[in-house]
């Protein structure tokens, strides 16, 4: 196989190209259906994600990558990265990267994401901005539902 | 299909569900406020489907009931429970969650059934049997019926996805000296008694273990009452499909009636458990059963297992025994037999967990469950504990959609005796 053949550029929404081994960028459902049908050159257009968002996913599939028998991390370690990797990532990048992850069909990335939300997201006014959601409740309404759920507030 | 809720820019609905099944039950409860949309989803049977999987996914913990100093309400706790290997140190400490608290006097647990708890208020006038989730704080009261109870149990029937309640009565003596068997299936809004046939006359007390619902089969020692009098009175382990809403029978062993003994699910079938301290051989004989439910009774095994109490870990472990009330409570899915002390006085409040096929005892100290205030000795309280519990969010789907919770005014609580919230759980108004 040539250099070439095990490359593969994948392009952002904003125009930003990126090369990585073929091996990393497989892990995608969807770059792997794109290129089994041969649909696609060597060039994927990935129209649903930025640029900022994409160098992060590929990060993250470098990572997990097994490309010419260097993939041979210990689970610990590669569990360690995860916790780090989604560290510092703000609500707004969390938001895009679960959209990029399912966008391209990563199941392992879509997983830790969700997860990293549900544990960094601790207010329902985080939810509220998570989600884009306003609480359309009146306030009669809404203190019934606090008053049936007085238990879950006491801390 | 979220309109109004969200913009065009959103995450799928799947996946915001999948995230909100990784939240702890405090966390859905305290969302419930979040918008309607959300209100409502939280209660569909597709959500608690998808949290009781990922909940049953994650480790087990330890279900504690403690009752209150007065004597007139009860707080659910949970706490982590230990995973083998644990060689490096017999003894461990953990922390306790608290869940909810529970008002009413003093309680009598009868059977767990799929993360919901059966129980009734015992020694007041005012009984009532009540059905509750301790990790959302719902409940449900059972209404008696006329007729006075042997015993009565919870069942769960996993395809139908129904909560049924059983239960034995008193005879009608002018139709005859036969038990009376009833059913109830919850959550239909009706929450009416029916009458069930019994091919078998049989009688449940108090002195028997609870009941047990594994894979929707409840199952639950009797005594078979002999069609002469005179006749024996053979124990049976009864077998009641919760969803067919028929019965089968076995007989087995009669060792397995002895005293102390305990029913629990060892991996999906039937085990009986019982302990015995022999102070002539310094042994404590553990004896478990796991009985096959297909009456081949060629494979099942009664397994001893002793614990000679010149080891040390033993010895302490008897000390311990010996000075409080401890009793088997269960056994969990990976074999190890659960003890833990009936009632606490002073701290500190121990579980053990024995694993006869490794002979090791494992002593696991459970911190910051509410009673350290107590300084004085004298003041007993009981304590209930339940391994393997699985946080659940059925019940919540039951009756209270966001709707039926707001509508119902306090005239119709009472006559359709719908579910009520451990807010308003005080049990002599809604008795009254």
């Amino acid at each position: 196989m040539s250099k070439s053949e095990k490359k593969i550029v994948l392009k952002s929404l904003d125009n930003e190209a990126f090369e990585v081994e073929k091996a990393v960028a497989l892990q995608s459902q969807t770059i792997w259906v794109m290129c089994e049908d041969k649909c696609v050159g060597n060039e994927i257009p990935l129209e649903n994600v930025t640029g900022q968002i994409l160098a992060k996913v590929i990060d993250y599939c470098k990572k997990h990558a097994v490309v010419d028998g260097d993939g041979d991390e210990s689970s610990e370690e590669l569990k360690n990265w995860d916790t780090e990797f989604t560290k510092n990532m703000d609500q707004s990048t969390l938001f895009n990267m679960i959209l990029a992850a399912n966008y391209l069909n990563i199941k392992s990335l879509l997983n830790l994401t969700c997860q990293a939300v549900a544990d960094k997201t601790k207010t329902i006014d985080e939810f509220h901005t998570f989600l884009n959601i306003e609480n359309n409740f009146t306030p009669e309404e809404e203190a019934q539902i606090c008053q049936e759920n007085l238990w879950a507030f006491d801390d | 299909m979220i309109r109004g809720d969200t913009n065009s820019d959103s995450i799928p609905i799947d996946l915001v569900n999948d995230i909100f099944s990784r939240l702890p039950v405090k966390s859905i409860a305290r969302f419930c406020c979040l918008s309607k949309l959300w209100g409502s989803m939280f209660h569909s049977p597709y959500f608690t489907g998808l949290f009781l999987t990922r909940s049953s996914a994650r480790p087990q913990r330890l279900l504690l009931v403690l009752e209150g100093e007065s004597n007139d309400e009860w707080c659910f706790f949970t706490s982590p429970q230990p995973h083998i290997p644990y060689e490096k140190s017999p003894s461990l400490v953990v922390a306790a969650d608290f869940h909810m608290k529970f008002q009413g006097k003093l309680l009598e647990f009868y059977c767990r059934a799929s993360g919901l708890f059966y129980f009734r208020r015992a020694y007041t006038a005012l009984e009532r049997y009540v059905t509750c989730n301790p990790c959302t704080g719902r409940y449900l009261p059972i209404p008696k019926g006329r007729r006075a109870l042997w015993r009565s149990f919870l069942g769960f029937d996993p395809v139908d996805k129904q909560f049924k309640v059983f239960s034995i009565s008193f005879p009608n003596y002018d139709e005859g000296k036969e038990n009376q068997y009833r059913i109830m299936t919850l959550g239909t809004g009706k929450d009416s008694w029916r009458k069930i046939r019994c091919p078998l006359n049989h009688v449940s007390t108090l002195h028997l273990p609870e009941g047990i619902c594994i894979n929707g089969v409840l199952y639950y020692l009797a005594q078979q009452i002999p069609k002469q009098a005179g006749g024996e009175c053979l124990y049976v382990i009864v077998c009641f499909d919760v969803r067919s809403e028929k019965f089968r029978f076995m007989y087995r062993d009669s060792m397995i009636y002895r005293e102390g003994a305990t029913m629990f699910n060892y991996k999906g079938k039937l085990g009986v458990s019982t302990v015995k301290r022999d102070y002539y051989t310094r042994t404590l004989d553990v004896c478990m059963w796991v009985i096959n439910d297909d009456e081949k009774q060629d494979s099942e095994w009664p397994k001893y297992f002793s614990f000679c109490w010149d080891d040390k870990v033993v010895n302490y472990f008897h000390l311990e025994l010996k000075s409080k009330y401890f009793s088997i409570v269960g056994v969990t899915a990976t074999g190890e037999i659960v003890f833990s002390q009936e009632i606490v006085s002073t701290p500190p409040f121990y579980v053990f967990y024995l694993n006869p096929e490794k002979n090791t005892i494992q002593r696991v100290e459970i911190q910051g469950f509410g009673y350290n205030q107590i300084d004085n000795e004298d003041c007993y309280r009981r304590v209930l504990v339940f391994v393997d519990y699985v946080e659940d969010l059925k019940f919540i789907t039951m009756k209270t959609t966001y709707s039926a919770a707001t509508s119902i005014s306090p005239s119709e609580q009472k006559r359709d005796e719908p579910m009520i919230t451990s807010s308003e759980a005080h049990l002599q108004q809604e008795d009254g």
